[in-house]
């Protein structure tokens, strides 16, 4: 018996309908929530992190780490550090990217202390801790250093091949694997955790610039800094949603408790999704 | 003897303490120079301009607004740092600067500008230039605009193609060429050096690939 007996007309004509409304209308992986504005502020956000409830924001323009409110409110800033770039966190701690002083900085109780690492980058632009694991973009080396129990090793060298980069701008452990930003190859790159390539995400998505990503156990969120784009990819590689509207200069983005955060770099504002 | 020894002593750190105040004096008089920098685009590179320059010996109160354009720091007055070069510095570093103005510590002005030659111009030519963001649209306009004999010059990020005014006279499309390869900039016939593209700022760097296919 065909399940579609018994369903008259003009109920087959709204289920084709919704059918077809549902396959052609916008993407609707993430729905707009609202906009946290950070101009009055001077906050030009370019990394964050969520600790708790507590929001971190990397202000790189104004050298400053700031702790911020729903409304974009500074609840605590820490000053004086030296171009904060994509921040991380570990142990509960901020931990924050020096650019300027190729510093790995840890605020501790409100005291920046360094993370100690044998390597010595040009320019870190983010960082992850996994256990006695750490990664670093080293921006103008083109590779990310990868410390095991202080041991150095390097993934990648500059290129456009497959485990090659051209100046790495955020990297993060997830599982057993290493995610890296391939900023200026405009791609994303995964590596298992004895640092071999695994696979290559986005390469054919046209992005200008893939600066920051955030990977959770669902989603790869890359975004696309040049064209104010942000792309989610699944685990596989495969493209599940595009959003071209809204953002200005996107450089870095999380999702936390379901929401997806973007930060704004040039227009200072984070833009929040469900 | 002992009389000989403990004059020696206090010679020596009256020369000593004389050394460090004039070492001071000198350190705090410092020359402050500003420039405008054009299309300082991502942080990474604006602040990898701050970088660069972090390495001139002595300076310091380095501030960058990349909204503005404006990039200021200060030299200890010994270092007699040059308008042309603090020009070739930000030109070496991958970027644009439009006006660098130098207040020396005895309050002289020195400055110049970047400024559109005024003339008249009887050709115009049209081509294919390969760049990728808004720095490299600053970056190829006034590099073609410097070169003797241009007028206008209009760069198109979407399309690619440049587009020129110029005097027959004093130059050719050639010589505009050969200005943007020197630049890090390709075009189909004169290709910049691995160098020199290297040295583009990471945001500049076009994919050289898509020349071998031929697509822009």
């Amino acid at each position: 018996m065909s399940p579609l007996r018994g369903i008259k007309g003009v109920e087959l004509l709204a289920i084709i309908a919704i059918i077809f409304l549902s396959s052609c209308g916008p993407n609707t992986l993430w729905t707009f929530d609202h906009d946290i504005l950070l101009e009055e502020q001077d906050i030009s956000p370019n990394g964050i992190t969520i600790i708790g409830d507590q929001v971190w924001i990397a202000d790189t323009d104004n050298n400053r780490l700031v702790r911020i409110d729903e409304t974009g409110g500074i609840i605590e800033q820490i000053e004086e550090l030296e171009r904060p770039m994509h921040i991380n966190q570990v142990n509960g701690m901020p931990l924050v990217p020096e650019y300027g002083s190729d510093l790995i900085r840890v605020l501790n109780n409100g005291v920046l202390d360094t993370f100690a690492i044998t390597a010595e980058p040009d320019a870190p632009a983010s960082a992850d801790v996994l256990g006695d694991r750490i990664i670093v973009a080293d921006f103008y080396n083109h590779r990310v250093i990868y410390e095991i129990d202080g041991v150095e090793h390097h993934i990648g060298k500059k290129g456009d091949q497959d485990g090659e980069f051209h100046y790495p701008t955020d990297v993060q452990f997830f599982g057993d694997q290493i995610f890296v930003a391939d900023a200026y190859n405009h791609r994303v790159q995964v590596f298992d955790l004895d640092g071999k390539h695994i696979k290559t995400i986005g390469a054919d998505a046209n992005m200008n610039a893939a600066t920051g990503i955030y990977v959770n156990a669902d989603y790869i969120v890359v975004t696309d800094f040049e064209n104010d784009r942000v792309l989610t990819y699944s685990h596989e590689g495969e493209q599940l949603d595009v959003m071209a509207e809204g953002f200005h200069r996107p450089t870095d983005a999380l999702i936390h408790n379901g929401k997806l955060y973007v930060l704004n770099f040039k227009g200072k504002f984070i833009s929040v999704f469900q | 003897m002992k009389h000989v020894i403990l004059l020696f002593i206090l010679s020596m750190a009256f020369t000593t303490n004389v050394d460090a105040q004039k070492k001071k004096k000198k350190n705090k008089e410092r020359d402050q120079v500003e420039t405008v920098v054009e299309g300082l685009g991502c942080p990474f590179c604006a602040y990898g301009l701050e970088k660069k320059f972090k390495k001139v010996k002595g300076i310091k109160n380095i501030e960058i607004d990349i909204e503005e354009g404006l990039f200021s720091f200060t030299v200890p007055v010994d270092t007699k740092m040059t308008l042309e070069e603090v020009d070739t510095r930000v030109v070496d570093a991958g970027y644009t600067p439009m006006q660098v103005k130098i207040t020396r510590f005895s309050g002289e002005i020195e400055e110049t500008k970047f400024e559109v030659q005024d003339i008249a111009t009887d050709k115009s030519a049209e081509f294919v230039v390969w760049g990728i963001c808004d720095m490299c649209k600053s970056r190829i306009e006034r590099t073609v605009q410097k070169v003797p004999g241009v007028g206008f010059a209009k760069w198109d990020k979407k399309t690619k193609i440049l587009k020129i005014d110029f005097d027959a006279q004093q130059t050719n499309v050639e010589a505009v060429k050969n200005a943007l390869a020197s630049a890090g900039h390709d075009t189909e016939d004169v290709k910049a050096s691995e160098e020199k593209y290297d040295n583009l700022p990471a945001c500049c760097l076009y994919d050289r690939n898509d020349i071998k296919k031929g697509t822009h």
